[in-house]
């Protein structure tokens, strides 16, 4: 098992390195950003201020130093001035927001898992029943139809056609949180229950659930326990794109319900040449990405016992 | 020492197996007990592989409906200069914001522009991004993915860790930030959508050719005296082609989907052209006045991907068991 | 037919009639593990293997599943590159050559694969699939090559119609037949017979094993006939060497093998070939153990760990194949003890 992890983890560095390295080169060729500011009229900052961005980036050593310049201070979470706002830094802006957007993908992951996988399990157990075609009509929904799209049909039905939500979004109330969660929880919902359903139906149809019937397991109950505890398992997998799934629709579920969340600031950033906010959320995301796959690959270490006592051929 | 009775002739299973060619089959005078025989191969007429894959495919209702969907749309991209009742761009300021009416069947915009006009273009717009983007990836990802996979060394695991890296983030936030950089427009739209995307499908083709590579007719051509070129091109792609035929199936909407979403954030396709995802992003504020501009072109997007989507599923279940022996 | 004996080392002048010879032939595989895909072992697969065929002789080579000669043979038809040793064939070695280099002479070398449902390419008709040789060396106009093909049908025992047909609307036996036009479309010197039968049902091995028979009597061919079943080896083969974890253990004529087998390998695999004569009491070696691992043979003596006569030394040297009789090889301390029965 440590094992595993240590080989795991060996290979999350070199990757957030070479993300790092990456986008160092792009702000650097792109011309307006902090890493190359010369360009005239290429970001809102006046001549001196461009020179004493070049100053405190160290664009007068070379490379090697400046991307370490960068490095160190993204370490200490100090990523420069908003060019956008210009009184505030990225960190001061980026603050809040990460709160709100961890929330909504918490609660829309949540969500996600719960549903899901019940549907997934009752639409094995039941198979050709109606759990089985809600499945099946919910994994296409969610697999084809973009949650942008999904999010102005609810607001047309819920909001505008029920009423029963009000129009003004944002993050205030628990009542703001339901469309957001659900809109947000749709797609990877879809694909949890997919992925559980024939996870389940691999299970059931086993040989050691064969064998568990021929003993005469008397309840269905029991054999469930044996069914799921192993079925469950190969759906721990797709936890870490699911992350990044959520990660990435949520800027589109926040732009539309007006939820101040990293997503929104980040769109926000990329439509106002706003580079320092641009640099910092990227690296946020690959860091929080590599982490959460990091914590999967922990989860599916435990529960897998083949990983657990150590794999051998 | 073991001996072997010699006197079973040698083509009894052809006898057996074969159709109209039995009458002329000379058949040796100690023919054998039945025990003896093969087990008969059930008579087939000439079977076409692809022509099996098709007639699944038509059982298939779903299928079917979205591939008359991807036809509508491609009648609808090719024709739109004809289709199209009014210029897409042609501003009409007396009639801001309508409604639905005979005049305008899917209302107006904001600037007075033709819904339908617009929704028409949308079509083009989103077929062609998505189709030649696709075509572009497939002649990047093929070559690429068929060389890592069949000569495996340092081509390979360079591009092993490439996409492990591009693993890292998502797709789409790589091309927003791609689109960031370089800004709006069609061209760049390309860019942006070819270079975040042709690694799946590297990736899969190399999986495939990986495991094609340890096949036995495979070293069988190698040992004619086969070259590295022939064997893939002859041997390795055509039996590659369904998983390829299905991811490029499901490539497409994924690219509509990366149009969408993009001009929907708004670093996509440059206005005044139009896309359905343009027009969801700039009037899904607008739902509670004037909910027509935003939920047709929401409608188009979801139709879109679902008919391929409908599509991919199908051909994947009607190449699948047949295809692959 | 009696033998050349496999000497090692010595350079041969191509005057001999030695259609092959493979001296000291080395394969291993490295184990990789990790993300970085460091080496942390190798599998023993061929480890020092020398022997020559004369042309025209049947030799076989038989031995359990993973002792390396299906590896030997793909060595030999230079799928692989051996890691040391030489592979002479028809006077130049083969081993250090190029793809470039060996494609001229992969026209006199070809082989027949063990799984028929694996070795011909789905997707090619059984006409394409026994004409492909032909294409890659393009030889002969598309309807001289159509005819070859269909001459190619007859000779083992196919019919015309099949040439558009696909592979698997036939059965097992059929397709090793298609398999056997296939190697045989460029009139090859040698066959590599890579375990031709062992995926048939017994009645049809049979059909297979006569047609294997005829060709090489009627088209003058020489084979490297690899098997498991020391039964079949026996009846198509001149000359037998057995093989035990990458060595050769033993090397004689084929009567010789089969009646006065000296090593106690060969004596275990000959017990245990089933005698149709019902009432007769045969004494059974049965071999104790599994089979050790090729990435960790054993010292000395590769068999001692389920050989019935091993003794301490054997654990110290490995055996040298040595000429116990005329012609009659092999590599064990102890041979004169075993005494063949």
């Amino acid at each position: 098992m440590a094992q595993y992890l240590l080989g795991r983890l060996l290979v999350m560095i070199p990757t957030i390195f070479v993300l790092s390295v990456v986008l160092f080169v792009l702000m650097r060729l792109t011309p307006g950003s902090p890493l190359q500011p010369i360009a005239p009229n290429a970001n809102p900052l006046s001549p001196e201020q461009q020179e004493n961005l070049a100053r405190e980036w160290g664009l007068d050593k070379p490379i090697a130093e400046q991307y370490l310049v960068y490095i160190a201070k993204a370490a200490q979470l100090d990523f420069g001035t908003s060019y956008v706002a210009k009184s505030r830094t990225v960190a001061e802006i980026l603050g809040p927001t990460i709160p709100v957007s961890l929330h909504l993908g918490l609660m829309a992951l949540v969500l996600a898992i719960v549903v899901g996988v019940s549907l997934g399990v009752m639409a094995a157990v039941y198979q050709n029943g109606p759990a089985d075609y809600i499945c099946t009509f919910v994994a296409m929904l969610g697999v084809s139809i973009p949650n942008f799209v999904m999010a102005v049909v609810l607001i047309g039905i819920f909001v505008l056609g029920l009423k029963a939500i009000p129009y003004t979004g944002g993050w205030e109330t628990p009542v703001d949180w339901i469309l957001p969660t659900i809109t947000l929880a749709l797609g990877p919902l879809a694909v949890i229950a997919r992925y559980t359903r024939s996870s389940m139906i691999e299970a059931i149809r086993s040989d050691y659930v064969r064998t568990a019937r021929a003993k005469g397991a008397n309840e269905r109950r029991v054999m469930l326990i044996h069914v799921l505890k192993n079925a469950l398992i190969p759906p721990l997998t797709i936890l870490g794109p699911l992350v990044a799934a959520v990660a990435t629709g949520s800027p589109f579920v926040e732009i539309i319900f007006r939820v101040p969340g990293l997503g929104r600031y980040f769109v926000e950033s990329v439509l106002g040449r706003d580079y320092p906010v641009i640099m910092a959320v990227f690296l946020f995301y690959g860091v929080f990405l590599q982490a959460m796959n990091l914590l999967v690959d922990l989860m599916y270490g435990v529960a897998d016992p083949r990983i657990r006592f150590g794999g051998g051929e | 020492m073991v001996d072997i009775p010699r006197d079973v002739p040698g083509d009894i299973e052809s006898a057996m197996a074969g159709e109209g060619v039995m009458a002329s089959v000379p058949r040796s005078a100690d023919a054998p007990a039945p025990w003896v025989a093969e087990p008969v191969v059930p008579r087939r007429r000439h079977v076409n592989l692809w022509k099996d894959a098709w007639r699944r495919l038509q059982r298939n209702k779903l299928a079917m409906a979205g591939l008359c969907g991807i036809v509508v749309l491609l009648f609808l991209a090719t024709f739109a200069n004809q289709l199209m009742p009014y210029d897409y761009d042609y501003q009409n300021f007396g009639n801001i914001g309508e409604p639905p009416s005979l005049e305008f069947p899917l209302g107006t915009d904001l600037v007075g522009r033709d819904m339908l006009s617009r929704m028409i273009y949308g079509a083009r717009v989103s077929m062609s991004v998505a189709l030649l983007s696709q075509l572009a990836i497939l002649l990047i990802a093929v070559p690429i993915g068929a060389a890592a996979g069949y000569y495996g060394g340092w081509v390979d695991t360079l591009l092993m860790r490439i996409v492990d890296v591009f693993y890292a983030i998502p797709q789409l936030l790589l091309a927003i930030l791609i689109m960031g950089i370089l800004g709006r427009g069609l061209e760049n739209l390309f860019i942006a959508i070819i270079l975040t995307s042709w690694l799946t499908l590297s990736r899969q083709v190399r999986a495939q050719m990986l495991t094609l590579r340890e096949k036995e007719f495979v070293k069988a051509s190698r040992t004619a005296g086969a070259s590295a070129f022939y064997i893939i091109v002859r041997h390795m792609l055509p039996n590659a082609l369904s998983p390829i035929i299905v991811a490029v199936t499901f490539g497409i909407p994924q690219i509509i989907f990366a149009e969408a979403a993009l001009s929907f954030i708004g670093v996509g396709i440059n206005p005044p052209m139009p896309s359905w995802g343009q027009m969801v992003g700039e009037y899904q504020q607008y739902l509670r006045s004037n909910w027509h501009m935003a939920v047709f072109p929401a409608i188009a997007i979801a139709l879109t991907m679902l008919s391929f989507t409908f599509l991919g599923d199908g051909l994947r279940d009607a190449l699948d068991p047949r295809m692959n022996d | 037919m009696i033998e050349s004996a496999p000497r090692v080392g010595s350079g041969r002048d191509a005057t001999d009639d030695n259609l092959l010879i493979v001296d000291d032939l080395v394969k291993h595989f490295p184990i990789r593990a990790g993300f970085l895909g460091t080496t942390i072992g190798k599998v023993h697969a061929v480890d020092g293997v020398s022997f020559a065929l004369k042309r025209g002789e049947a030799f076989g080579l038989v031995g359990e599943s993973g002792c390396g000669k299906t590896t030997l043979a793909q060595t030999v038809i230079r799928l692989y590159r051996p890691d040391s040793g030489k592979i002479v064939f028809d006077g130049t070695d083969l081993s250090p050559l190029s793809a470039s280099q060996l494609r001229p002479i992969r026209r006199q070398i070809q082989m027949i694969f063990q799984d028929p449902y694996a070795s011909l390419d789905p997707r090619l008709t059984v006409g394409g699939i026994i004409g492909e040789p032909l294409e890659i060396f393009g030889i002969g106009s598309r309807p001289e090559r159509l005819e070859r093909v269909r001459e190619l049908l007859r000779i083992v025992g196919l019919h015309d119609y099949m040439i558009n047909r696909y592979p698997h609307e036939f059965s097992g036996g059929q397709r090793q037949r298609i398999g056997i036009a296939r190697a045989l479309a460029l009139n090859p010197d040698l066959v590599i017979c890579d375990e031709p039968v062992s995926a048939l049902d017994v009645s049809i091995q049979a059909q297979v094993l006569n047609l294997l028979r005829d060709l090489q009597a009627d088209l003058g061919l020489t084979y490297l006939f690899i098997a498991h079943n020391l039964a079949v080896v026996a009846y198509v083969c001149d000359r037998i060497g057995v093989m035990y974890l990458g060595k050769l253990v033993e090397l004689g004529d084929t009567d010789v093998i089969i009646t006065r087998p000296r090593h106690p390998y060969t004596q275990a695999l000959r017990s245990a070939v089933p005698i149709p004569t019902p009432g007769l009491k045969k004494q059974r070696t049965v071999l104790m153990g599994d089979v050790p691992s090729p990435v960790a043979p054993p010292s000395g003596c590769r068999f001692r760990t389920r050989c019935p006569i091993a003794r301490p030394a054997c654990a110290d040297e490995i055996p040298p194949l040595r000429e116990i009789d005329p012609g009659h090889w092999v590599a064990c301390l102890y041979a004169e003890e075993t005494g063949g029965s």
